[in-house]
């Protein structure tokens, strides 16, 4: 299994670039230039930090986010916490399908058709576990948005420009960039990607002796990925910026590959596209059911039956029929619609980051584990750096402050 | 019947009426089956928990909690060694239900009022207990909603927990050595990997390689990874050489060699040999632990040599009989070496036209055949017809049909 050969930190991070990084990383370029680039530092930083902590948590307890939660803070909590990661999981799973519904479109095959029968397909490799093929198949036709990279390079961007914007802060006060500023947030550390790393490296069983080789490769997976981001930023920033074009349809954003893919810009875009979302939409339904079937304690597993495990089918099945219905409002503006999901898992995230803290933090669970007072720091300064941009967020959409 | 979520957080009185703790957590004996509650946790408002015997309590018939002095004065409580603390220890996390032969989590304790003390008698893991602890219970019911709580008695459970980090309690598991290693490993494998170590740890050698046998092959090797290196190659050696053969062949090789080394030089040996072979072909689901007896001997004589080989392996029911250089010249079974006339010769009684598979046949070819002639047993023979060893029905059954509950949740969704 490709994945597996990749350590949990790697797959996790990857799990960033989904449909939802993709759209978020392209448009910002697109509307923001370098503008927005010097986030991608701090927020790289906090996702390394986050991650660490998560992976210490998960070869210490050798447990499960959600059953820490449920072991350590009873009932009550578990529900509020499950409640935050289907909200948040069943928006991504929106902006997977938005994904395949806009590489569809790229094709012209109208959404009405790709969105129900990959829904089907979907659920069908669920039922049938059968993700090791399907996985293979969908990580290679990702991987064509690595010529994010090449085209990058290619368009000739001002470098010097890019390196000073990466470490120069600005910052606007219209609701707009705001809001855009979340969902960069929100897309590269999604609260998805904390559960995921937690459960994996917990069920591989990581002993203590192992925890330094997993730190590396969460950082490295990490770095990788924002890496990336920071390419596909760059991209559209140097070839739709100028030209004032937005990222309204995938049309625009395969529009930055242009300077590599040439003609190929297009297939390239949407065969990555279509990769990178079906990669994740196979993973996610199934993941919060067991996640959540954990938690409480309700029977899980492919191999029951719907009596068996009533609620696990129940879940995953929702989330796939949601995801997909959702896509298919008539007249969805697809890319907005898929920033805006990774805006609302932005908001999101400073409830599972307290989680994590609390969890971190606790001598009884972690003995000499905890945090050193650096991650602390970091860890609530990023909590409170997203809650006020939140508020500001409110407090100028109703005042209308605007540029 | 009092549960244990309803007690937690509940005022603490003292002898003047004023609130001035809430109960935090209940301590229990860990090893009675029905244990009754020793003592109680109190938090006051300001300060520290203070741990105190029942008997400093009393619930009045309002249902109130007091203490029978100032909190300050109440006696000071020195749990006894295995001593389980429910609220933090039990209340929410996994227990192994022994009879149920499953690993279920703990939504509510059952209490029974006993002279003027609490037992603890059984977990509820129905959904109606977290209903009831959201609070939701009633409306629910109100609405014609209605879940059947489902207990299971205490004595019929096994905590899981050990404690704070690093801290092990040690909890006994009898109950669950006494299972069916098929069940133990069925148990396992719904648990956490710190928790499998433990109720490994309990088992002796011969238990441990049989459940570990049982369990998926990620698991067994992730296990026998885990282990001290010595404890493992003495469970690898009580355990079937493909068997072992299959968990080796997965490790690391540095690892698998240092195992190997460990072993018993002629398990090591069988190990080894089968370790040569391709996973999906004869070679490597058999077992080259055969029993074999010369052409020359009585029937009288082979059981004896049957007798003294038998002691150490699996599977007997099949005596294969070779010339010296170890050609397969015919194949019994157990019982027609014990219906047949002792003095015969075994060349009489045996049988010639045997059904065999080759070293290099697929483990499916193998698996179909014997299904076909409704074997118990395929000897596996080289191109030149010496015999290297035996696929059993069991392990045939594996190529067939994956079990589903030995299919581990799939590493990539793993764990809540």
């Amino acid at each position: 299994m490709t994945l597996a050969v990749l350590g949990p930190g790697l797959i996790a991070s990857a799990a960033g670039d989904d449909s939802g990084g993709v759209a978020t990383y392209a448009s910002i370029g697109a509307q923001y230039g370098y503008g927005l680039l010097w986030v991608m530092l701090p927020v790289t930083l906090s996702l390394i930090i986050v991650q660490i902590q998560v992976a210490r948590m998960a070869v210490v307890t050798g447990k499960g986010f959600a059953e820490l939660i449920r072991e350590e803070f009873g009932v009550r909590w578990t529900a509020f916490a499950m409640l935050v990661l289907l909200i948040a999981n069943s928006t991504v799973t929106i902006a997977e399908f938005a994904g395949i519904a806009a590489a569809g479109e790229l094709f012209a095959v109208p959404r009405f058709v790709s969105v129900p029968i990959m829904a089907f397909v979907v659920w069908i490799i669920v039922v049938r576990a059968s993700y090791t093929v399907a996985e293979k198949i969908f990580m290679v036709l990702s991987a064509a948005l690595l010529t994010y990279i090449g085209s990058a390079i290619f368009a000739h961007p001002d470098w010097g420009a890019v390196a000073v914007a990466l470490v120069t802060p600005s910052f606007q006060t219209d609701p707009g960039y705001i809001s855009n500023f979340v969902a960069l947030v929100g897309t590269t550390i999604t609260p998805y990607m904390l559960f995921y790393l937690q459960s994996s490296l917990s069920d591989k069983g990581t002993s203590v002796e192992d925890y330094a080789a997993e730190r590396t490769d969460v950082i490295i997976g990490s770095l990788l990925s924002d890496i990336i981001a920071v390419f596909i930023i760059v991209s559209t920033a140097a070839t739709l910026y100028p030209l004032g074009i937005q990222v309204t349809t995938a049309d625009d954003a395969a529009r930055a590959l242009e300077p590599l893919a040439g003609q190929y810009a297009t297939v390239l875009f949407g065969l990555g596209l279509f990769g990178a979302s079906m990669l994740a939409a196979c993973v996610l339904p199934l993941s919060t059911a067991y996640a959540v079937c954990g938690a409480f304690g309700w029977e899980r597993g492919v191999s029951q039956s719907w009596s068996e495990a009533p609620i696990f089918n129940g879940l995953y099945t929702a989330l796939i029929a949601i995801g997909a219905a959702f896509v298919l409002i008539p007249g969805l503006p697809l890319i907005q619609a898929i920033v805006a999901t990774q805006f609302l898992n932005g908001l999101l995230l400073p409830i599972v980051l307290v989680f994590v803290l609390k969890l971190v933090n606790d001598k009884e669970l972690m003995g000499k584990y905890t945090n050193g007072r650096a991650f602390n720091i970091i860890s609530y300064a990023t909590t409170a750096a997203l809650v006020l941009l939140t508020l500001m967020f409110l407090v100028f959409s109703f005042v209308g402050v605007g540029s | 019947m009092q549960y244990v979520s309803e007690l937690l957080g509940a005022p603490v009185r003292d002898p003047d009426g004023r609130v001035v703790a809430r109960v935090t957590d209940l301590l229990v004996p860990a090893d009675a089956d029905y244990p009754v509650v020793d003592a109680v946790a109190l938090k006051p408002p300001k300060g520290e928990s203070r741990t105190v015997p029942w008997s400093a309590l009393r619930v009045l018939d309002n249902g109130r909690i007091s203490l029978s002095t100032d909190l300050a004065q109440a006696p000071a409580f020195t749990p006894p060694p295995h001593e389980l603390s429910l609220a933090r220890q039990v209340m929410d996390h996994q227990i192994i239900d022994v009879n149920g032969v499953r690993v279920v989590r703990v939504n509510d304790l059952q209490l029974a009022p006993t002279d003027g003390t609490y037992r603890l008698v059984g977990v509820d893991i129905s959904t109606n207990a977290l209903l009831r602890r959201l609070g939701a219970a009633r409306l629910l019911n109100a609405l014609g909603m209605r879940f059947t709580p489902t207990a299971i008695a205490w004595e019929a459970i096994e905590p899981v927990e050990s404690g704070e980090a690093g801290v092990k309690l040690k909890v006994s598991h009898e109950d669950l050595a006494r299972l069916h290693p098929s069940d133990i490993a069925q148990i396992i494998s719904q648990l956490d990997q710190h928790h499998v170590r433990e109720v490994l740890e309990t088992l002796d050698d011969e238990a441990a390689a049989e459940t570990i046998g049982e369990v998926s092959p990620d698991l067994q090797v992730a296990l026998i990874r885990g282990m001290e290196p010595e404890r493992a190659a003495d469970i690898l050696e009580e355990m079937d050489p493909d068997d072992a053969a299959d968990i080796l062949g997965d490790m690391e090789p540095e690892r698998a060699h240092d195992l190997l080394s460990r072993m018993e030089p002629d398990e090591a040996e069988d190990v080894r040999e089968l370790l040569t072979y391709d996973e999906e072909t004869a070679g490597g689901i058999m077992t080259n632990e055969v029993v074999t007896v010369p052409a020359t001997v009585t029937a009288e004589e082979a059981l004896q040599l049957v007798r003294r080989q038998a002691a150490e392996m699996e599977n007997v029911y099949s005596v294969y009989v070779v010339d010296e250089n170890e050609v397969l010249l015919g194949e019994l079974s157990l019982r027609e070496l014990i219906v047949a006339d002792p003095q015969a010769p075994i060349g009489r009684v045996m049988h010639r036209e045997l059904i065999r598979g080759r070293l290099d046949d697929s483990d499916e070819e193998v698996a179909r055949l014997i299904a076909k002639y409704n074997l118990l047993a395929l000897p596996i023979v080289d191109d030149v017809g010496r015999l290297h060893g035996i696929v059993t029905v069991d392990d045939a059954m594996d190529v067939i049909l994956p079990d589903d509950w030995k299919a581990r949740i799939p590493r990539v969704y793993a764990r809540a």
